[in-house]
């Protein structure tokens, strides 16, 4: 099984600083004309991580394609080292050298038509804070969010990635990209657990969801260390913020 | 994590906080924090040092814990560490982190206290008590951040890279702090770039950098001060914003006090630079007094 190839630094930096210029390789359809130059210019140099050899779905309905593919990348990559990650050089490296361009022309497809700058900038290469760009980026994301929703006590083990996926799958990693405490996957599963029950109950789930339970966390943090809490309690404390506040509600907590 | 000084509706030990009166003067927490590496770990000592005996107390008595909690943003890692000892410590893989890690240290509950109240509590308590749950925190300690990736990192030089340009619609210079969370371009229009590699090379390096890194940092530093200001998160969470502002604070220059009216931004660029102008003058100096 061959290797991924990450991306040098220095071609980054390039394509940042010089857009203009390589503009037109990123509204390829394809990835051939940048994967030469890159291999011209000696831009790619393999990690030690094994190609997956992975096939995402592409589904015409993004609900459908994110959800299966959340589950089949990160199922395909599950030991990836954070410090990999995190790193825009490896996800670029992966998406130009191999057909994970296919799925960032698809998954991206409205952006791309505009050929706004930021647009396709924000298509392929990390803008923000690394954090955030990883959950922006279409590729990365699909594995932070495996890696949020991977859950070990359950026999369906991305069944929490059912209710990021549904609807506003993008907008849903953004806002949990926004919060640290979601870093500690109890807390995750526990902050999901308290929303599917819900679910269940027959409320639809939202963005307010998200925001109130992400906002009575973070307020009851400076008193509750709140990564000692067991998944049980952190849904049961959630619930309990989300009945004070109201689901559909913005008003400040007590 | 990053602990706030704010008021709590109980009292807490707080080692920053010597304002606020929870405690009776004589108690303290402090704790020592030491990190290092070791193979493919990072392996982090830590000691707790607690002067107030009725905490001290509720942890033998297995109603409360020391606890460290160590955790790396940009990496999605938080772990937390719970221990009966004063002195114990830990280790953790350096695969699970990147740029920083960030530790914290405090004492918090493992058990349900109804009625808490310590003999120690300042006297506007004397009369209050207070039903505590478990995983409340009591007490605060000490916190450190270390860098954790490459060795450079601290140093300014690592995070402003010049690069040429392709074309000068934008000028002959540009600075980039848009499109890269790690470093700062400071971009030459193609000629002027060839220029400074030549030389920079040589005997007129520091003239060459004081003409590039100087204008560059003054414009940087008022981006800084604007994104703090309009409370730009997307600019303020940059690393090389955060490596900039703790060379300012080690300097004690806080930028909400930068005034970029006045010469304040000129001032501070030159102290951060090691004064690249008189530098660049001397530099002249020599080379115009070898030449004679």
């Amino acid at each position: 099984m061959s290797k991924i190839n990450y991306l040098a630094t220095e071609a980054i930096e390039d394509f940042k600083l010089n857009f203009q210029t390589y503009k037109h390789y990123f509204l390829n359809e394809k990835n051939d004309d940048l994967l030469e130059l890159c291999l011209q210019n000696n831009w790619l140099h393999e990690t030690n991580i094994d190609y997956p050899r992975i096939t995402l779905n592409m589904n015409d309905d993004y609900s459908i394609s994110d959800r299966a593919n959340v589950e089949i990348l990160y199922e395909g990559m599950k030991n990836l080292p954070h410090s990999y990650a995190t790193d825009e050089r490896f996800w670029l490296g992966l998406i130009i050298s191999t057909d994970f361009w296919d799925y960032v022309i698809y998954r991206r497809r409205a952006e791309l038509q505009t050929k706004k700058d930021e647009e396709v900038k924000n298509s392929f290469l990390f803008t923000r804070g690394i954090k955030r760009s990883n959950y922006i980026n279409c590729v990365s994301r699909l594995w932070w969010a495996g890696k949020l929703c991977y859950d070990p006590d359950s026999i369906d083990h991305y069944r929490t990635a059912d209710l990021i996926c549904e609807s506003a799958f993008a907008s849903n990693m953004i806002l949990l990209s926004s919060s640290n405490v979601t870093a500690n996957n109890h807390v995750f599963l526990g902050i999901i657990d308290c929303l599917l029950d819900r679910q269940k109950k027959g409320e639809k789930i939202g963005r307010y969801h998200y925001v109130n339970a992400l906002r009575y966390l973070n307020s009851i943090g400076s008193t509750f260390l709140i990564d000692t809490l067991s998944r049980q309690e952190v849904s049961h404390i959630v619930d309990t913020g989300l009945r004070k506040l109201g689901t559909k509600q913005t008003k400040t907590i007590d | 994590m990053r602990v706030k000084n704010r008021l709590s509706s109980y009292p807490i030990l707080n080692r920053y906080d010597q304002s606020s009166h929870d405690f009776r003067e004589e108690c303290t927490i402090l704790s020592k924090i030491t990190l290092h590496s070791e193979f493919e770990n990072y392996v982090c000592d830590v000691e707790f040092d607690i002067n107030c005996p009725s905490i001290e107390a509720l942890i033998r008595q297995d109603l409360a814990r020391y606890c460290v909690h160590v955790e790396s943003p940009s990496s999605c890692y938080r772990e937390e560490y719970l221990n009966k000892e004063k002195t114990f410590h830990f280790s953790f893989r350096n695969t699970l982190v990147n740029e920083s890690i960030e530790i914290n240290t405090f004492i918090v509950l493992i058990k349900d206290i109804p009625n808490y109240h310590l003999p120690e509590f300042h006297v506007d308590y004397e009369n209050a008590s207070f039903d505590l749950r478990k995983h409340q925190i009591i007490a605060i300690g000490d916190a450190v951040k270390y860098p954790c990736s490459k060795k450079e990192m601290d140093k300014l030089s690592s995070i402003i890279k010049i690069r040429r340009i392709d074309n000068d619609i934008d000028g002959v210079m540009t600075v980039n702090t848009d499109d890269d969370s790690n470093c700062i371009f400071v971009g030459l229009q193609s000629e002027i770039f060839d220029s400074y590699c030549r030389l920079g090379k040589n005997d007129y390096r520091k003239t060459v950098l004081s003409l590039v890194l100087f204008p560059a940092l003054v414009v940087i530093l008022e981006r800084m001060y604007l994104a703090y200001k309009n409370s730009e998160e997307d600019t303020i969470s940059k690393h090389w914003y955060e490596v900039i502002e703790n060379q300012l604070e080690k300097n004690n220059i806080k930028i909400a006090n930068l005034d970029i009216q006045h010469s304040d931004l000129l001032k501070v660029a030159q102290s951060l630079f090691g004064e690249p102008i008189r530098s660049a003058f001397n530099e002249l100096d020599n080379i115009a007094m070898g030449g004679e």
